[in-house]
């Protein structure tokens, strides 16, 4: 289909038209495109804001997964400290039951609560069983005249005291033993570095289970600055 | 050299408005609006509808200011925006039905010797139905082919050209009635 002339004629007309549309129209065009700008310059806005919770979500997460791995972590090193000190009291028994028949009795004993300890695992069964490793211990070692007597400090770490009234050693032998320490005395030694009180070790559980998260950390730092000091320590002495 | 600086000062506008300039979109509106008013009073009769059609297209424009490539001619560009505003807002409010229609005659209306004035025009335009009128519009006036009007209708090609058909035919018989108005014959 061409176009003819009556397409062409209209065509030309219209063209050339003109409305002039109202004085407010302007106006109106005017205030669309000002709350479109509006709008847009609030969107990113509230982009921002959606991002915010996702954030904090993130973040309680980690904190909880931070606060829950030092939690189960002290609890553990609980646990093991305790499994520690009855492992160091066997091997002070087991010292003693050359020299006393009852401290063997008493070894014995032990040897039945540790069993049961391992097998229970449970903090509380341990605080008191260890009580009861420590008073089995003391009592048979004070009735036979011990040679080597433990105390139980109930603030600071364990000691090994000798009695210097009861023990009869020539000045020869003690210089010998002391210039030649054998190899025994020497891991006793560094047991006892090493040994650690057991309630006073619970204490400072339960303290710290109501220390701060922060003040958790700072001890949790300083514990282990002072494992790796005694190890270098026990290593420089090795 | 003079279309060349017009070229630059153009660009040099349309940066501005892309920009947010207020001063620049009033001047491209300043520039266009009556133009465009006439574009869209041809598909709709009611002008403060057409005025409002133009100025939802002219958000348009400017919100799409930064896809224009300049290609082509910006007023070309602005006027596709106008029609391609005015045919949805005939669609979603009229929703035109065309009958699947494809007969039409090649007939030749070429007697058309008086002068019309442009309201008369329009007249014969608005007596048109909806259907032809959009199709006449966009192929006598704007230049589509029968191809661009079925996409942008959703017709068959054989359709806008029954469509067209009628539509000058019914155009012929009121240019007739007109005359013969003026003439005092009728």
């Amino acid at each position: 289909m061409e176009p003819n002339k009556l397409d062409t004629y209209i065509k030309e007309q219209l063209q050339s038209r003109e409305i002039q549309p109202s004085e407010m129209a302007w106006s109106k065009l005017d205030a669309m495109l000002t709350a479109a700008g509006s709008s847009n310059s609030e969107q990113p806005k509230q982009k921002i804001e959606r991002k915010f919770p996702w954030m904090y979500i993130a973040a309680s997460v980690a904190g909880f997964l931070l606060i829950g791995t030092v939690y189960f972590s002290q609890k553990s090193n609980g646990i093991d400290n305790l499994n520690n000190e009855v492992v160091l009291e066997n091997g002070i028994t087991t010292e003693f039951k050359k020299e006393n028949s009852e401290v063997g009795k008493a070894d014995d004993q032990l040897n039945e609560v540790i069993g049961k300890t391992a097998v229970k695992g449970n903090i509380l069964v341990n605080k008191t069983i260890t009580r009861r490793e420590k008073s089995i211990v003391n009592k048979s070692i004070s009735n036979q005249n011990p040679i080597i007597k433990v105390s139980i400090n109930n603030q600071k770490l364990e000691k090994k005291s000798i009695n210097p009234q009861s023990v009869v050693v020539s000045v020869d032998e003690l210089l010998a033993a002391v210039e030649n320490p054998s190899k025994r005395e020497m891991q006793s030694q560094q047991n006892l570095i090493v040994r650690v009180n057991a309630t006073n070790l619970l204490s400072e559980v339960d303290g710290e289970l109501e220390l701060s998260f922060r003040e958790k950390v700072i001890n949790k730092v300083s514990k282990n600055f002072q494992t790796v000091k005694v190890a270098l320590s026990n290593r420089n002495l090795e | 050299m003079k279309v060349i600086q017009l070229h630059h000062q153009e660009k040099e506008l349309i940066q501005l408005a892309i920009e947010s300039n207020r001063q620049a979109q009033q001047q491209i509106y300043s520039q266009f609006s009556a133009k465009m008013l006439g574009v869209c009073r041809q598909y709709i009769r009611d002008i403060h509808q057409a005025e409002d059609i133009l100025l939802t297209a002219f958000m348009k424009v400017f919100t799409n200011l930064k896809n224009f490539q300049h290609n082509g001619s910006f007023e070309g560009w602005i006027r596709r925006i106008m029609i391609n505003e005015c045919i949805s807002f005939v669609r979603v409010q009229k929703k035109i039905k065309y009958i699947e229609d494809e007969t039409y005659f090649e007939e030749s209306f070429n007697n058309i010797e008086s002068q019309f004035s442009m309201d008369d025009i329009q007249f014969l335009i608005d007596s048109l139905p909806d259907g032809y009128k959009m199709v006449f519009n966009l192929y006598a006036i704007e230049g589509f082919k029968h191809q661009e009007i079925a996409i942008l209708l959703g017709i068959s090609e054989g359709t806008s050209k029954s469509q067209l058909s009628h539509a000058r035919k019914m155009l012929q018989s009121q240019v007739n009635k007109l005359k013969n108005y003026e003439y005092g014959t009728e």
